[in-house]
């Protein structure tokens, strides 16, 4: 029930918000049902049990019965912490768009609700055609967003977002028809169940491009790929951030580009183990040319917002370098990666916004010299940069250095490879860090000095922030608070990720296994 | 073969003549008056009579049983039942539309009426018949109607053009399905189904006779739900007819045809040998390309659907292609019957959309006229993006399941090849099934673009086809069950 609940309370929430007479109430609104989904999904926390790496919380109802598809809920130390980035990030959304959403802020909210609901579907989906159903519903409130509340070229960004997108789930669609039959054939009976498809011998041919097993991890790595997004199919992301509204660009960067990484994780590696070791090494290199590429691209930006976008390109490409290192450290330094970037990724577009919402110029070559104008935001800002470069003792800095390490071990050329990707990360963060807050005074800040000065940032904003960097520092000291929620599944994963099988927690299980002799 | 005509036959047809009867009256009262129009909301209301009596009387008819009736020219089974009832309410919904459409309220209403009724007796026919010779009757029935409807229309230029267009391409079409008949009475000796299906397994290989009367059989089917090359009449007939019209043609005669078509390759006329398989395969993937690439350029929105119909047709003709092939368990027909039902369901709620929108006889409809219409009518924008979101294949719409049956049964069959290109047009048609949310939701209003006016009727199938498309995507597996268990 509880998964339920956590899954369908945005929803109703929005369904609240747009039945809302009063246009004042909105937000408020809206900020209380993404806190009592916090608070649903801090309960879940608690309660969940990290001594095991089954699922848990498991819900099961029959759909669809002619192909075995079922509404299966389920909860991991995988997906865990992706829920509670999700429920966490909401609320910050809501407060941070208090003041520059400010049409149409019902659509605005409706959107931002069901685009929870949708996200949070993809993660606690056990079922294929369930969690494929979520993850194309994700794409229409992100539409919405980007296409009314975006800049200038928000049309072709959000059009091509959307067609990027549905390109290559669509393939994912066939090959997950083809799973559905190959469970009839192999198990005796129809079933869209991950955990049915985890036990399928999927026929795998070595070097042969035309072998199922290859064709079906083309095919869903291909729908992940786009999502993370991962070089060359990377190209609608800036796009789409640059066009974005700064909370349409928080929630893409924060949640939405993990769906694509978690779906490696999920489904790609554990079910085409074969496929996955014979392609690492692909996967491994293009991970890297992405961090390197998105790292120079990323430096020559004139724009800041497109800077941080590129530098999402980067920092995604450690956290596919992480997965497909194929060990523990890999895999934990991933997930950790996950959670990092969408902490300080989505603080920094928050930031972004913020002087945006001051300025209404992202231009790098206009600022200069704010560091004097607002000092909070400078040491706001300077401390998220640091999360971003990976220093010690930040959040980031535990994600890439468990990458790095894995990394090594098992492609030490990559590692090499990989390190300068962290030495250019940090100079493009740094340099526009320079360019920005210190030296000559730029136009833009000398235009607001004869004006009576930027405003620094109010209580609003700094709570925010506040917020944020508390996780920072949290992730970055106390990574085993974080971790030993995973622990097991991570560990789970990395031992049987070629013979990959997950098992329920309770006596559902028991039950499941009474239907299936019936 | 007993040759009396019994009372149970009569029974079974007994919703034809309840329409017929029904058809009648608004025409006969005009006439009696003196050529003087009765109100239309009566004409309406005796309509609406006839088909629900019709409906009630379908209903009672036992489900899942195949009965034949007049000597075998007609067979009812649950497939054929589900076709009859939905065209029903295809033609109670449309003649909504009509009800309220400029093109085709005030004078002439009750021939509009008696003609629509007729063409759906035609369609009933077609869906019931079990002999190639009785589909051709249908056939005719609901075509004489329609080439006079689509005239009828008050628009006097484009109307004309299209029902001149669609009488001359029809009329080929019927000469060349009656001369695929006459090829293969040549070949089996008879037209009936039944005998067709005893003859294919051993004809199709080496009988070039039997080949091609079956290949032009289906040409002249095919014609009707405009599959390409011969679907060039489609957006000029679609455009020029009146917009309750193209709502009826564009899902009503879609469904009818198709029904026969299903019936026509369940006989084994598709198999390995004998080249129909490959044709109609590569007339499946060009009909989605030409479909889909020809909708992305055009502004008027009634040939835009007029495309997306043809594109759809398309996907359909994989269906037919898996039911032709036998695939197991029923999935063929069943997920064909899905994906039709679901498809004329959001083209009637899209129709009704347009036809509020002509204010007068000439009006044409572009994409550009719903700008700024999510500000105006937020609720009605939003039921029109769920439309067009359930006609791209978003989940968890109605469309989407229709695509995920169809594309399971190709693979089920092993024709992956076809799955991918349904999935890739399904992604190109994204492109202009978004055109009309990004007027609505991305763009202001301008000067002089046509307004939306409330028209009740229309209102009302909007609604009901919002929320079908919402309740069949959720409960799609009941739908697809029951279709499933019912025998084509």
């Amino acid at each position: 029930m509880l998964l339920s609940l956590i899954l369908f309370v945005p929803v109703i929430g929005a369904a609240l918000v747009a039945l809302m007479p009063n246009e004042k109430l909105v937000r408020p609104l809206a900020l209380f049902a993404s806190l009592v989904e916090l608070g649903l999904a801090l309960f879940l926390l608690q309660n969940f049990d990290t001594t095991t790496a089954a699922m848990q919380f498991v819900e099961k109802k029959q759909w669809i019965a002619s192909f075995g598809i079922n509404y299966f809920l389920g909860i991991d130390g995988i997906s865990l912490w992706l829920v509670i980035l999700t429920c966490f990030l909401t609320p910050i959304i809501i407060v941070g768009s208090w003041s520059s959403i400010s049409e149409r802020t019902k659509s605005f909210h409706v959107s931002l609700l069901v685009l929870q609901t949708a996200m949070l579907g993809t993660f606690l989906s056990l079922d294929m055609v369930l969690f494929y159903t979520f993850w194309e519903l994700s794409l229409v409130p992100m539409y919405f967003m980007i296409g009314i509340w975006g800049g200038a070229r928000r049309i072709y960004a959000t059009v091509k977002f959307f067609i990027f997108t549905m390109f290559g789930s669509v393939f994912m669609l066939v090959a997950m028809i083809s799973l559905l039959y190959l469970t009839k054939q192999q198990l005796g009976f129809y079933s869209a169940s991950i955990l049915d498809f985890y036990r399928l011998e999927i026929p795998y041919i070595r070097g042969a491009w035309l072998s199922p097993q290859t064709l079906m991890f083309i095919a869903f790595s291909l729908a992940f790929a786009i999502k993370v997004p991962m070089f060359p199919v990377h190209t609608w992301l800036p796009d789409a951030h640059t066009e974005a509204p700064t909370p349409g660009s928080v929630i893409l960067a924060g949640v939405m580009l993990k769906m694509g990484t978690y779906g490696f994780m999920r489904f790609s590696i554990p079910l085409f183990p074969d496929a996955v070791e014979e392609w690492s090494w692909f996967f491994l290199f293009i991970g890297v040319v992405g961090m390197i590429y998105g790292s120079l691209v990323a430096m020559v930006q004139t724009d800041i917002k497109k800077l941080v976008a590129y530098s999402s390109v980067a920092h995604m490409g450690y956290v596919v370098l992480g997965l497909f290192a194929l060990n523990s450290y890999g895999f934990s330094g991933a997930l950790y990666q996950m959670l990092n970037h969408g902490i300080s990724t989505g603080a920094l577009f928050l930031l972004v916004g913020m002087i945006y919402d001051r300025t209404h110029s992202r231009e790098i070559a206009k600022y200069g010299g704010l560091a004097k104008a607002m000092p909070l935001y400078t040491i706001c800002f300077f401390i998220i940069t640091l999360s971003s470069i990976a220093v010690p003792g930040t959040n980031g800095f535990i994600g890439e250095f468990l990458i790095l390490m894995g990394t090594f071990i098992s492609a030490p050329i990559f590692g090499i490879l990989a390190v300068t990707g962290v030495v250019l990360g940090a100079a493009y963060m740094l340099w526009m860090f320079k360019r920005v807050f210190f030296g000559q005074e730029g136009e833009l800040i000398l235009k607001f000095k004869e004006q009576g000065g930027l405003k620094d940032l109010n209580l609003r904003e700094l709570g925010l922030m506040v917020v944020m960097i508390v996780m920072v520092f949290w992730m970055g000291i106390f990574p085993k608070h974080f971790l030993d929620y995973s622990k097991e599944s991570l560990d789970h994963l990395t031992e049987n990720y070629g013979q990959y099988e997950l098992s329920m927690k309770t006596e559902i299980k028991e039950q499941m296994t009474a239907q299936v002799e019936r | 073969m007993e040759n009396i005509i019994s009372i149970k036959d009569v029974a079974l047809v007994s919703p034809l003549i309840a329409v017929f009867i029904a058809s009648l009256f608004p025409i006969g009262i005009k006439v009696l008056r003196g050529n003087k129009e009765q109100s239309s909301v009566i004409t309406l209301f005796q309509a609406l009579l006839g088909i629900g009596v019709a409906i009630a009387l379908i209903l009672t008819q036992a489900a899942d049983t195949s009965v034949s009736a007049f000597v075998g020219a007609l067979r009812f089974d649950g497939a054929s039942k589900s076709m009859s009832i939905v065209v029903c309410l295809i033609a109670a919904l449309s003649l909504f539309i009509s009800h309220g459409n400029v093109n085709t309220k005030g004078r002439q209403f009750s021939e509009h009426v008696f003609l629509m009724l007729n063409a759906l007796i035609g369609m009933f026919v077609m869906i019931w018949a079990n002999d190639l010779i009785v589909v051709f009757i249908g056939l005719e029935i609901m075509s004489l109607a329609l080439y006079m409807l689509v005239a009828l229309s008050h628009e006097q230029k484009l109307a004309k053009e299209a029902a001149f267009k669609y009488f001359i391409l029809g009329s080929l079409a019927s000469a060349i399905f009656l001369y695929g008949v006459a090829l293969l009475y040549g070949s089996v000796g008879s037209t009936y189904f039944d005998q067709v299906t005893e003859i294919a397994p051993s004809a199709i290989g080496n009988d070039t006779v039997f080949i091609m009367g079956s290949l032009l059989t289906l040409v002249g089917m095919l014609f009707k739900v405009s599959i390409f090359p011969f679907h060039s009449w489609t957006p000029d007939v679609y455009q020029g007819a009146p917009t309750s019209l193209t709502a009826f043609m564009s899902t009503g005669v879609k469904i009818a045809s198709f029904a026969v078509i299903l019936r026509f390759v369940s006989t084994g006329v598709i198999s390995d040998m004998g080249g129909i398989f490959e044709i109609l395969q590569w007339l499946a993937v060009l009909t989605m390309l030409v479909g889909n690439i020809a909708a992305i350029v055009q502004d008027n929105f009634k040939r835009i659907l007029a495309y997306s119909s043809v594109a759809h047709s398309g996907y359909i003709l994989v269906g037919v292609i898996v039911t032709g092939l036998g695939a197991e368990a029923n999935i063929g027909y069943s997920s064909t019957l899905f994906y039709l039902f679901t498809y004329a369901l959001v083209n009637i709620g899209l129709l009704s959309l347009i036809s509020n929108m002509e204010s007068k006889e000439e009006s044409t409809v572009m994409v550009q006229d719903l700008r700024g219409l999510a500000n105006k009518r937020p609720g009605l924008s939003l039921v029109i993006t769920v439309l067009l979101l359930s006609l791209a294949g978003i989940p968890p719409l109605a469309g989407f399941f229709g695509k995920f049956y169809l594309f399971a049964g190709a693979i089920d069959m092993g024709l992956y090849w076809l799955a991918l290109w349904g999935v890739v047009n399904s992604v190109i048609s994204v492109y202009y099934y978004l055109r009309p949310i990004v007027m609505m939701y991305m763009k202001e209003a301008e000067e002089g673009q046509e307004e939306v006016k409330p028209e009740l009727l229309s209102y009302l199938n909007i609604g009901l086809t919002f929320g079908l498309v919402i309740f069949l995507g959720i409960f799609s597996g009941n739908l697809f069950e029951y279709l499933k268990n019912i025998g084509l």
